[in-house]
């Protein structure tokens, strides 16, 4: 049985967690400004995270989103949905198809084992991001939570 | 005549007067140039990067924070490190202004162009305000591949190690780049 925080959304199911249970999806978008305050801030000024008539030179039909953006809410969507108290061991993640600034993009995903050694619960999950249709899928990945019991 | 030019590429055919395909001679362009471009990959696994050290600031967080759209719950999220530093790094004199750290550092590579394929990170000790970090990393492979609709493409791995400045590991990053 794992303890997650009370406010997580995983524990408000009121159940343990189970091989296949899916996680909740959570939702974002970002806009121009918030792209180039992340330029800013990362030194990545390119033209093709601002600039929609530049990314259409390069082929694409918007400016897209700084994989350093796209990260960063997967792991604040597995914080909201395991607890602060969670302990984040390992992710990783392929890039699939780049998201277009303005668009909005769901974070999901499914739990895909668990295991309990010295007090301590190891969750494995497998995430993804995807468009508003579920056809349209911008990162897979999976991950390694330690939660205490 | 012809037979001759042939067997000898490397003469220019322009002394016949006759436009003439030259398939020795290109094939034989191409076989340097692949032998070259091979040499400089195999020359770049174990390239080590510029190392960086990176004093994290309860500013800096929080302009990370801001940026990515998160509140600072002041806890250094652990995918700061993924672009943390970036902006001590001089953009390189490319010409698509692909610049700073977005993969992650300006090292060589065999084209200018480079996206982020996907990454791998195993974390140990959460960095706090205050650390300073040092980040060390080099190149673990090259491979080139062709893709179905993208064409010839480069496929490099870096591997980056963070540490703090108590010498414990803050994390480890294996990091595929795709050259283009």
């Amino acid at each position: 049985m794992a303890t997650i925080d009370e406010n997580s959304p995983m524990n408000s199911a009121g159940k343990s967690l189970q091989i296949g249970d899916p996680l909740p999806e959570l939702r974002h978008t970002t806009d121009i400004l918030e792209s180039a305050v992340f330029g800013d801030w990362s030194g990545n000024r390119h033209r093709i995270h601002w600039d929609h008539d530049y990314a259409r030179t390069e082929g694409l039909s918007h400016a897209i989103v700084n994989s350093g953006v796209l990260v960063a809410w997967v792991e604040e969507d597995i914080q909201s949905i395991f607890g602060g108290v969670a302990g984040l061991k390992k992710l990783d993640f392929r890039f699939q198809h780049p998201v277009p600034i303005g668009a909005t993009v769901r974070f999901g995903g499914e739990v895909k084992s668990t295991s309990a050694e010295q007090g301590v619960q190891t969750v494995q999950i497998a995430i993804w991001v995807r468009g508003l249709e579920d056809s349209v899928h911008h990162l897979t990945g999976n991950a390694s939570i330690e939660l205490a019991q | 005549m012809l037979r001759a030019l042939v067997r000898c590429p490397e003469r220019s055919l322009a002394v016949s007067g006759v436009a003439v395909p030259d398939p020795v001679g290109v094939r034989r362009r191409i076989l340097i140039n692949a032998r070259k471009r091979i040499f400089m990959l195999t020359d770049l696994v174990g390239h080590e990067l510029p190392q960086l050290r990176v004093e994290v600031t309860e500013d800096d967080v929080r302009r990370y924070c801001r940026a990515v759209g998160r509140p600072w719950d002041g806890m250094v999220p652990w995918l700061y490190l993924a672009n943390c530093g970036g902006n001590q790094i001089a953009s390189p004199p490319r010409t698509d202004r692909l610049s700073g750290r977005p993969t992650l550092f300006p090292s060589r590579g065999p084209t200018e162009r480079v996206v982020v394929g996907g990454q791998e990170w195993q974390f140990g000790v959460r960095p706090r305000v205050g650390d300073v970090l040092t980040i060390k990393g080099k190149c673990t492979s090259m491979q080139e591949k062709q893709g179905a609709r993208s064409g010839p493409m480069t496929i490099s791995t870096l591997e980056l190690i963070y540490t703090n400045d108590r010498n414990e590991q803050v994390a480890w990053q294996r990091l595929t780049r795709i050259h283009r």
